[in-house]
């Protein structure tokens, strides 16, 4: 086999497009659904029992679809109803409804694994609520949380590749793009198989890090 | 709703591929990873650290990279095969990785004291493998492994990209005829959902009945 590396070093310009699209994707994707996912965890923690149950069901449905279904809903489906969006936001919609749904029982596990009785403890020495699951509770459960949240953000990354499913121009698409005008060569996908994995490499050195210096003593 | 029922069998039929395509990629892949997986652990440091990379370096692309990849690489190589063929082939490569790391975690697992004790009686490696280690890994391994199935059910809608026909392709085509992208796409949702539910079920449930044999 003969590897002919002409077709990535003459396109690089629309190599490092796709990854600029790919980093701004995950990045507005891993905020919103950080987000939001806490703030599912948490109403679903607070124990109003119809809220509970509609929150449940949306999470265990979107864990349990392709996330690509997702997507196709909100791109072929949104502009039936008259809300004409563009790839992109298609993209981050789809990718937020879906790692929402992760996210949130990741921070659930989180909450859930401080004692209860740090909660009477802080309220005790006279905290309100809020200033008691601020400063008490939450800090100790992201510290237990984030290794599976550094692990869901890996995925999340990787999940961007499906935005080429909807000819959002990512890392994924662009490479298509390059395959096809170079009369199908295969190379483009591995040079964006070795990004995505720097990438990932990258979060997960990060993540540990932070997990080095933000470790809490149990 | 009589659109759906109209298109029902073609669904059904869709449906059926989706599962023969998990199927294949699921036992394929459990045999595969778990050959790899047990390499890993037995054959020596070197041979267990190139596991790891491997391991690794899976992990860290996205699947439709992976699918791409193959479908491109495989005629460059001289492969020709269907996108059926290159899709349960890239699936399979692709999850093997990850019961491999299943399998590992799980051998690991085991005391090395029992492996000892194995050996001090006079067994060989492989023989204290076989009835000291592999019985009580797997029966560890089974909730993760089922959770993985899952997770192969829904990548199955990938291989939909390089125009293989299942669920979500077909779904796709549909709408495309019907312009209903709701009804079809939440329908196919529904379907997707009760056959991973299921066995998301079935996993958490032996979990549970695992930790009771385990006290």
């Amino acid at each position: 086999m003969r590897m002919d590396w002409s077709a990535v070093t003459n396109n690089v310009d629309t190599l490092v497009q796709g990854l600029l699209t790919t980093l701004a994707l995950s990045s507005i994707s891993i905020v919103l659904s950080i987000i939001f996912g806490t703030l599912l965890a948490l109403v679903r923690l607070s124990n109003v029992t119809f809220v509970e149950a509609a929150i449940s069901a949306y999470v265990e449905l979107l864990r349990n679809t392709p996330l690509l279904i997702t997507l196709y809903l909100i791109y072929f489906g949104l502009p039936l109803v008259g809300i004409a969006i563009p790839p992109f936001t298609s993209a981050v919609l789809a990718l937020v409804m879906q790692h929402t749904a992760f996210i949130s029982e990741i921070i659930r596990g989180g909450i859930l694994s401080v004692p209860r009785a740090q909660v009477e403890a802080g309220r005790a020495m006279g905290m309100t609520p809020l200033k008691t699951f601020g400063i008490v509770i939450l800090p100790q459960a992201f510290s237990a949380a984030l290794p599976s949240l550094v692990g869901a953000i890996v995925i999340l990354l990787q999940d961007t590749s499906l935005g080429a499913a909807i000819a959002e121009v990512d890392l994924t698409m662009a490479a298509k793009v390059i395959s096809q005008r170079t009369a199908t060569s295969f190379e483009p996908f591995i040079a964006i198989a070795a990004l995505y994995f720097a990438l990932a490499w990258l979060i997960s050195q990060a993540g540990r890090m932070v997990e080095a210096r933000y470790k809490i003593a149990r | 709703m009589d659109q759906i029922i109209r298109s029902l069998p073609v669904l059904l039929e869709a449906l059926q591929q989706t599962l023969v395509l998990s199927g294949l990629a699921v036992v394929f892949s459990a045999l595969l990873g778990f050959a790899i997986g047990e390499v890993s652990t037995l054959a020596g440091p070197v041979a267990g650290w190139f596991v790891r990379r491997y391991i690794e370096l899976v992990r860290g692309i996205p699947l439709l990279v992976f699918i791409f990849l193959s479908y491109y690489l495989l005629p460059a190589v001289g492969v020709q095969t269907e996108p059926f063929s290159t899709a349960v082939m890239s699936l399979v490569l692709y999850f093997s990785a990850f019961v491999a790391e299943i399998v590992r975690g799980a051998v690991q697992s085991i005391p090395q004291n029992q492996i000892n004790s194995g050996l001090a009686l006079g067994m060989r490696r492989l023989k204290v493998e076989r009835i000291v280690v592999l019985p009580q890994a797997l029966r560890i391994a089974v909730p993760a492994l089922l959770n993985l199935c899952s997770i192969v059910v829904k990548s199955t809608s990938l291989v939909s990209i390089i125009g293989v026909w299942e669920l979500t392709y077909a779904t796709r085509e549909i709408v495309m005829r019907t312009v209903l992208p709701f009804e079809f796409f939440i329908f196919a949702m529904i379907i997707y959902f009760v056959v991973c539910y299921t066995i998301v079920r079935a996993s958490k449930m032996l979990e549970r009945k695992m930790a009771l044999a385990h006290r």
